[in-house]
């Protein structure tokens, strides 16, 4: 059964169009009969099927049915990986985590700059305070593009090119528990984010990125992409967690004690937990909207016995633990590299280790803070407000490590650390408006207006993404081998500090003075503070490409190498050779040591790899 | 694009390791499989109290649409049964003779199976339509994606019979890889327990 074609993106472009058209078909013909399916005058059936069997196809086109049909038949389990150099291999299906590391960082940056570029359209609209650009309705699709783009690709921006590429080195493995089940979470990635765009095709979708019904029932078909979107990303964001899960409990490296585990793999071990348990309740949500909208139920609709709270409950059932599966990963990085750049222990490993699992367990208990002004009972609104205020003690205690660290502390300014101080500053802004809005009385106030938008900018742009670019900065030299330059670096980072700031802060007083969410017009007095927000958007949008032009200029036009160890690290993943050979360790390491002993007078080294890892084998 | 690509294996971890491996992912996949179900026993506790419009139990307020409990019960049958032959299966491979582990897993596969079909057909003669109530809808979905899972869950029981036959030697792999698909099954059978009873008994 050797394989006539060879399976590629190409080949799951095809399928996957060829997927879409045959599934419209198959859904057109399931919903003729059915007077109540096309009453509504839009065939939801055949647009789910059509996503359905593109779907299949893209999945089939990239070869992830190989290997279960052949298990089906009996054939044993195994993992083979491609040894192969080249771009072609990023186009594939690939069980290498360090391949699809890179497929991560690339496919899921791609995606964060239409998602950005939709952000400037937003601005210019708001650049005056009548529609100008977009109709309103244009507007709102745009808001929600935007807001579901970013926040689908953000919860893969992480733990997607860092998790899947360094949690293996950190832990000393050669691989991770499910290589295939890795490489379909990202391949999923991309789907979602062409599935998401293609609701342009039905004039978009009215909701906004959380998608609440009733709305969600009455909008056209564009609903559906958005709700299969979502879904997919709920799909990929639950295995992925499975598969870091399984990874650090079951294949750490003799001697790598829970006390030795570095800091940014007890965020992700964290994280992994809320993506098992959430992601499943977004994507039960999502399918009884599906269900809605094709079959007629009527969970949503109280009008036929259902009610839009219950979306509301499930929805951010999984939305608040989400919101800490964009966090605890950037609080695992900035904790991972402060001690580096510092060359002083991690100050308060175990409190850092109980603050996050603090998070993640208490995430589970404070969802209905979104539903304040939704007319809840109002008995219930203190439960929630303690429980939320409560998740700032953990935080709290991360910050504590972070100050703790860097107290008395010769700091080395390179990149990745001032990237990784800018989270603190902005997360210390972001938390605290985020108090405002757990509390009741100030959140009546608040919810709904440009606060609780800057306040959540604050947080995921001001938090995770300077994470993120920390994390680019750090650890990029050892996935690509080649030197990132540090002038554009700092320039890079100096312009999106100093404008991030510029566009959200102001937008904490347009929330005060009343300035809803996702409308396109706003009352004339507000326009100055518009426009300097818009400016200071653009100049954002500048940095990003800074950022982008630094890429291409040092990995493609510089191409300086990069030492195995450029910032001196006693991370694990700094002592095996650049670029990472394909099986990371030639024999499984032994750990000997702590991860942040830094400066400690005779502190052992972190780990033996035994015969010296010998540099890129034969090929 | 570039030069052919070499398949290489990477080394084989023990086989302990992957047993580990899939056991605990199949803890993992359970709990996630649990939170999904949850999502549905919410929906029904929730939708059911509020009763929008008195509308939970039909189109017309205090009017319940039938269930068809014969049906609910064979299902029911077939899957806790085929649980407790996957446990025997186990119990099997885990003593000497392990003469009975084949037809307790082919057994469990032909219930599993069953019960999918027994669904499927139970939904050509429902007695209401999906629009009829917030019972109807939980009713739909909760059944209809658990038949998803169940038939899921089969595919993997035939994978590891499949292996089994082929390479019908190694007794302690199976052990663990039946013991692995145990955890999955026997908590899709406690989500038909809870299922049975609130769809059937509580309504
Ligand atoms: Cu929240």
């Amino acid at each position: 059964m050797r394989r006539l074609v060879r399976l590629n993106l190409r080949t799951a472009i095809a399928f996957g169009i060829a997927g879409f058209f045959l599934g419209a078909w198959v859904g057109r013909e399931i919903a003729a009969g059915h007077d109540y399916l096309i009453g509504t005058d839009q065939d939801d059936v055949a647009v789910f099927m059509g996503f359905l069997f593109a779907t299949i196809g893209w999945l089939a086109g990239l070869g992830f049915f190989n290997y279960p049909v052949s298990r089906l038949l009996g054939r044993p389990a195994g993992y083979p990986v491609e040894e192969a150099k080249g771009t072609a291999r990023y186009f594939r299906m690939s069980t290498d985590h360090k391949v699809i590391g890179i497929q991560y960082f690339f496919g899921v940056g791609a995606f964060f700059l239409i998602g950005g570029l939709n952000a400037m359209l937003i601005r210019t609209e708001l650049l005056t305070p009548n529609e100008k650009a977009f109709p309103a309705g244009q507007y709102l699709t745009l808001v929600g593009l935007h807001g579901t783009m970013m926040i689908m690709m953000t919860s893969a921006f992480i733990l997607g090119p860092f998790g899947n590429y360094f949690v293996p080195l950190m832990i000393g493995a050669r691989r991770m528990a499910f290589p295939r089940i890795e490489a379909m979470t990202f391949w999923l990635t991309p789907l979602a984010g062409l599935v998401l765009m293609s609701a342009i095709a039905w004039n978009g979708f009215p909701t906004g990125w959380t998608g609440y019904a009733p709305l969600a029932d009455q909008a056209r078909a564009g609903m559906d992409a958005y709700i299969f979107a979502f879904m997919l990303i709920g799909i990929s964001l639950c295995l992925n967690g499975l598969n870091l899960m399984a990874t650090i409990l079951t294949m750490r490296a003799p001697g790598m004690t829970w006390t030795r585990l570095p800091i940014f793999v007890w965020g992700v071990l964290s994280t992994s937990i809320l993506m098992v348990l959430a992601s499943p309740v977004l994507l039960a949500a999502l399918l009884m909207g599906m269900l809605d909208r094709t079959a007629n139920t009527g969970f949503y609709l109280a009008s036929t016995g259902g009610s839009a709270y219950l979306y509301e409950n499930l929805f951010w059932f999984f939305g608040h633990p989400e919101v800490y599966i964009l966090a605890l990963p950037g609080f695992g990085i900035v904790l991972e590299i402060l001690p580096v750049f510092t060359r002083k222990p991690l100050w308060g490993y175990k409190l850092a280790v109980a603050g996050m699992l603090g998070v993640a367990f208490l995430s589970f208990f404070v969802w209905q803070h979104h539903l304040f002004v939704s007319g809840i009972n109002s008995t219930l609104r203190p439960f929630y407000m303690l429980t939320t205020e409560m998740i700032s003690v953990p935080t709290g205690i991360i910050f504590l490590n972070g100050i703790g660290t860097l107290w008395l502390a010769k700091m080395r300014y390179t990149v990745p650390m001032l990237f990784s101080l800018a989270f603190f500053f902005n997360f210390l802004i972001g938390g605290l408006s985020g108090i405002f809005l757990s509390d009741v009385p100030s959140d009546v106030t608040t919810h709904g207006s440009y606060f609780t938008m800057a306040h959540f900018h604050y947080t995921i742009m001001g938090g995770l993404v300077f994470a993120f670019f920390a994390a680019t900065y750090y650890w990029l030299p050892k996935m690509t081998g080649l030197v990132l330059n540090e002038k554009l670096g700092k320039i890079h980072f100096w312009t999106m500090f100093v404008f991030f700031n510029l566009t959200f802060f102001p937008l904490f007083a347009a929330g005060f003075l009343d300035m809803p969410r996702r409308v396109s017009t706003y009352a004339p007095h507000l326009q100055v503070i518009n426009d300097l927000v818009s400016s200071a958007a653009f100049c954002l949008g500048i940095s990003m490409l800074i950022f982008v032009g630094n890429l291409i200029y040092s990995l493609v036009f510089a191409r300086i190498p990069a030492e195995q160890n450029p910032w001196h690290s006693r991370g694990l993943e700094w002592q095996v050779p650049t670029p990472v050979p394909l099986h990371n360790f030639d024999e499984i390491p032994e750990i000997t040591g702590d991860p942040y002993d830094y400066g400690v007078p005779g502190a052992p080294p972190v780990a033996r790899l035994r015969p010296a890892s010998a540099p890129a084998r034969a090929r | 694009m570039s030069a052919e690509p070499t398949t290489t294996w990477i080394p084989a971890e023990n086989p302990e390791l992957e047993a580990r491996i899939v056991s605990l992912g199949s803890y993992l996949l359970s709990a996630a499989t649990t939170f999904f179900f949850i999502s549905f026993l919410f929906a029904f506790l929730y939708l059911r109290a509020l009763n929008s419009n008195g509308l939970w139990g039909g189109p017309k307020p205090g009017h319940h649409v039938p269930t068809t409990t014969t049906s609910g019960i064979a299902i029911l049958a077939c899957v806790l049964v085929s649980v407790l032959l996957v446990r025997l299966a186990l119990v099997e491979l885990r003593g000497s003779t392990r003469a009975l582990w084949w037809p307790a897993c082919a057994g469990a596969l032909l219930l599993g199976l069953a019960a999918v079909a027994i669904q499927c057909w139970q939904y050509t003669d429902l007695g209401f339509g999906t629009e009829e109530g917030g019972y109807a809808s939980v009713y739909l979905g909760w059944t209809g994606f658990f038949t998803i899972f169940t038939f899921g869950a089969m595919l993997w029981l035939e994978t590891i019979l499949a292996t089994a036959r082929r390479a019908p030697a190694k007794a302690p792999e199976v052990e663990k890889s039946v013991a692995s698909f145990s955890v999955f099954w026997a908590t899709l059978g406690l989500v038909e327990i809870a299922a049975f009873i609130l769809l059937y008994g509580v309504k």
